[in-house]
């Protein structure tokens, strides 16, 4: 078992070896791809900007606390764009019958295929996020202790899982649906009401679809009101530590859709 | 019109394969739509006077712009036809059909407007006016002239997507412009928060971009929130319209030289 694992961990390490460097080959469209992504993500924030220059606060939280809320959940995000990003174009290959290449190889075909490719782009919410959570923090003028940072840092990996494996079990419906995209467009809308606004601000209907059925309200809301000591919008504190739990549901669920996606793929045939 | 028809025909034909899009898709939108209305109720509780006009007209407005989301997108998706057909070396098949190419395109995006208003619109309205307090437009009058204001932000998003598709002829890779403008398109046009909330100087700038011309004039228009006359309103998108149109036209010529089919 820890053998297999390591030995996959070395072909994973391999493939993207490989990726990086026939992305390389390409460094001006990184340079591009990175300043697009900046631009994307400070027009998304003034958004916000303005939204708080008019209310002052929304729905009790401050400029920097969004920010910060943003920052977070970016950080979470980008670790996604940079290595699982391509999830949602398992369509393309499973329409254009490219998923069978996958299946002759004496290889775990998870394996290939998230060792395909690696995303420049995400480099630039990297930058971004680490400079709006900064800039957050500062300004909050916070003091965390070391507990305190360890769980932000495993909340931030809990919400990477979490977007994947949503990602995963969206890209994974492809063997039935065929097409996936417009789920994925709408997920990532979803995702921007929670990255761009604290939940309190939706309606309790809202909140409970975003903490109970698509969880990405895990990403970033609940564990920043528990380090920022705020009360959440559904009022349940135990709400602020499930982050990892959550991340493990998914994780679990994401395999079990995968496997049977894949027990029951008949190949387009193109 | 033959044409047209045509693809309206295969829009749905190919909506019906993929039907379980349905199923998916449009609940998402109706989720999408309460959380803008309750978006707006909420901070109206919080300061109610921040807004100069009462609490159903606002709602109206935020749940118009997701609405009309699907309404834009079936134009915006234009770019990615476009940069795929590139990408697949594909693009000479398009170019070799006895048909105009922006005219095959904007048919091509009309024919997913027809599934779009189907799919998406009609259950979207049943929506929000059971369960959203959705206001009818102001006036007839407005009613008219937001249907006359719609059909031009269309032109005008259709033409600014076929740019960006044009890009992709010359670039080969627009995934990252493409955020940046779908981002842009969100911020600037007012789909999601309305101009007249902007602080003065972003304001002034998003006024003299396009992208008000898509959402915003409609919307406005809409809930009877546009300052200054219809007319001039409608006049102003329909000269972005244009211009923005003789832009694209000369690209496409420009661009048509210099386009290297990749062997199939």
């Amino acid at each position: 078992m820890i053998e297999s694992l390591r030995e996959s961990l070395h072909l994973y390490f391999k493939f993207i070896g490989i990726a990086i460097r026939s992305r390389l080959e390409y460094r001006s469209d990184f340079l591009v791809g990175t300043v697009g992504i900046i631009i994307l993500n400070a027009v998304n924030l003034s958004l916000t900007w303005v939204m708080v220059s008019r209310f002052h606060v929304l729905a009790g939280w401050q400029f920097w606390e969004i920010v910060m809320l943003y920052g977070m959940w970016l950080l979470s995000h980008s670790i996604y764009a940079v290595f699982f990003w391509h999830l949602s174009t398992l369509e393309d290959d499973i329409l254009h019958g490219r998923f069978d290449q996958y299946l002759v190889r004496p290889c775990s075909v998870l394996l290939q295929f998230l060792g395909r490719e690696v995303n420049y782009m995400g480099v630039g919410d990297v930058f971004f996020a680490t400079a709006a959570f900064s800039l957050a923090y500062r300004n909050l003028g916070l003091d965390w202790a070391a507990g305190q940072w360890i769980f932000f840092v495993v909340a931030v990996l809990s919400g990477t899982v979490i977007e994947t494996c949503i990602a995963w079990i969206i890209g994974s419906l492809s063997f039935w649906i065929g097409r996936s995209r417009s789920v994925f467009w709408l997920s990532m809308r979803l995702k921007m009401l929670n990255q761009n606004y604290p939940i309190d601000v939706f309606g309790q209907g809202f909140r409970i679809f975003v903490t109970g059925f698509l969880p990405i309200a895990f990403m970033n809301y609940y564990p920043l009101t528990q380090l920022l000591g705020k009360p959440n919008a559904l009022g349940i504190a135990a709400l602020g530590f499930l982050s990892p739990v959550v991340a493990g549901i998914l994780l679990a669920l994401g395999s079990l859709v995968w496997r049977k996606g894949l027990a029951g793929y008949t190949s387009s045939g193109s | 019109m033959k044409v047209l028809y045509a693809f309206i025909r295969t829009a749905f034909h190919n909506a019906w394969i993929f039907r379980l899009d349905f199923w998916l898709i449009t609940p998402g939108l109706f989720i999408m739509m309460y959380a803008n209305y309750s978006l707006w109720a909420i901070l109206y509780r919080q300061s109610p006077h921040a807004f100069g006009m009462d609490l159903e007209r606002m709602t109206t407005y935020g749940v118009l712009g997701i609405l009309l989301l699907p309404v834009m997108r079936s134009a915006m998706r234009i770019q990615y036809y476009i940069a795929e057909q590139v990408r697949l070396g594909t693009l000479e098949l398009d170019l070799m059909k006895p048909l105009d190419f922006m005219f095959h395109m904007l048919s091509r995006s009309v024919g997913d407007l027809g599934v779009e208003l189907l799919t998406r619109c009609v259950p979207g309205l049943v929506f929000t006016y059971l369960f959203l307090d959705f206001r009818p437009p102001i006036s007839a009058q407005a009613g008219f002239a937001f249907l006359v204001s719609l059909a031009l932000g269309y032109l005008v998003i259709f033409v600014l997507s076929f740019l960006m598709g044009m890009l992709s002829i010359v670039t080969l890779d627009i995934r990252s412009y493409s955020w940046a403008y779908h981002s842009l398109v969100r911020f600037a046009s007012g789909q999601v928060v309305p101009l007249w909330m902007f602080p003065p100087a972003l304001a002034a700038i998003a006024v003299a971009l396009p992208f008000q011309a898509v959402y915003f004039v409609p919307m406005s228009i809409y809930v009877g929130a546009y300052e200054g006359s219809l007319q001039s309103a409608l006049l102003s998108q329909a000269a972005w319209a244009v211009g923005l149109f003789l832009v694209a036209r000369l690209c496409w010529e420009c661009v048509q030289r210099r386009i290297t089919i990749q062997g199939g």
